[in-house]
């Protein structure tokens, strides 16, 4: 509800509860666009709070989007432990049949050899969402939902060959081919020690 | 590389308010003080107007209980 303009008060006027509940009105006035002002990731969108604004990105680029589709990595990259990365948005990787990215060339991310050797101790954490799209869209808008949570941190394992999860995601088949289809990330991670 | 110009800056002048101190006698507040909070809660409705997102390209939002959701609009 609007609450009106509040007036200045003049020299002698009494405090009284007029007053005092105007001004606790305009105040709640204030609070309650802000709640409706924060902003919420919907479809296809990253919302990134931070404490001096906040981040709208595309998970994917749109056509005459403000983002452009760029490569985040754009040479292969060793995973550096507690290392933060960002992945702004339309970060690709491939998905293989348990929902898995294998950590090839194709993604760009490496991990170390000393994690490889014991993956047990380690651990890909990230936190943003997963999008993904299929080739032969068996709904009208074609996609997958987008998946994940941006205010919680997920832990994936990693494997001897060097490959994690982003998060507990199904995989993205086809539903013609049975085929993983490309997915893309929004967000941050790190690979840490367990 | 280009960047995005800063938004303008609020015309808020108010200054942090100043907690208020008991004194055997109760306490007194002036109608400067009593102004200084009207300055102040008017200036957080200028700052929260200003919050309201509003649509670009390919852009949707939709008001809610939980915040205001922002959908792409894909082709």
């Amino acid at each position: 509800m609007i609450r009106p303009r509040l007036s200045k008060v003049a020299s002698g006027t009494r405090l009284t509860t007029d007053l005092v509940n105007n001004i606790i009105n305009r105040t709640e006035y204030a609070a309650d666009l802000l709640r409706q002002y924060k902003l919420v990731a919907g479809n296809g969108m990253y919302v990134e709070p931070h404490f001096d604004g906040t981040r709208v990105s595309y998970l994917q680029s749109v056509a005459g989007g403000a983002t452009p589709t760029q490569p985040i990595f754009a040479y292969d990259v060793e995973l550096v432990l507690d290392k933060v990365y960002d992945f702004p948005s339309d970060f690709k990787f491939a998905t293989d049949d348990n929902g898995f990215v294998p950590l090839d060339k194709r993604n760009r991310l490496i991990v170390p050899q000393f994690v490889r050797d014991n993956p047990t101790q380690y651990a890909f954490r990230s936190i943003g969402y997963f999008w993904a799209k299929m080739d032969n869209p068996p709904s009208a808008t074609g996609r997958y939902p987008s998946w994940g949570n941006q205010n919680t941190y997920t832990t994936q394992s990693i494997d001897s060959l060097g490959s994690f999860a982003f998060g507990p995601h199904p995989p993205f088949p086809n539903i013609f081919t049975g085929k993983p289809e490309p997915a893309w990330f929004g967000g941050s991670g790190s690979l840490i020690r367990l | 590389m280009a960047e995005n110009p800063s938004p303008p800056k609020l015309t808020g002048k108010s200054q942090p308010l100043r907690t208020i101190r008991e004194t055997p006698d109760g306490v007194g507040i002036s109608s400067d003080y009593i102004n200084s909070i009207i300055d102040r809660i008017e200036d957080l409705v200028l700052v929260a107007q200003n919050q309201k997102p509003v649509p670009g390209n390919n852009i949707q939002i939709n008001f809610t209980q939980q915040g205001a959701v922002i959908n792409a609009v894909t082709q």
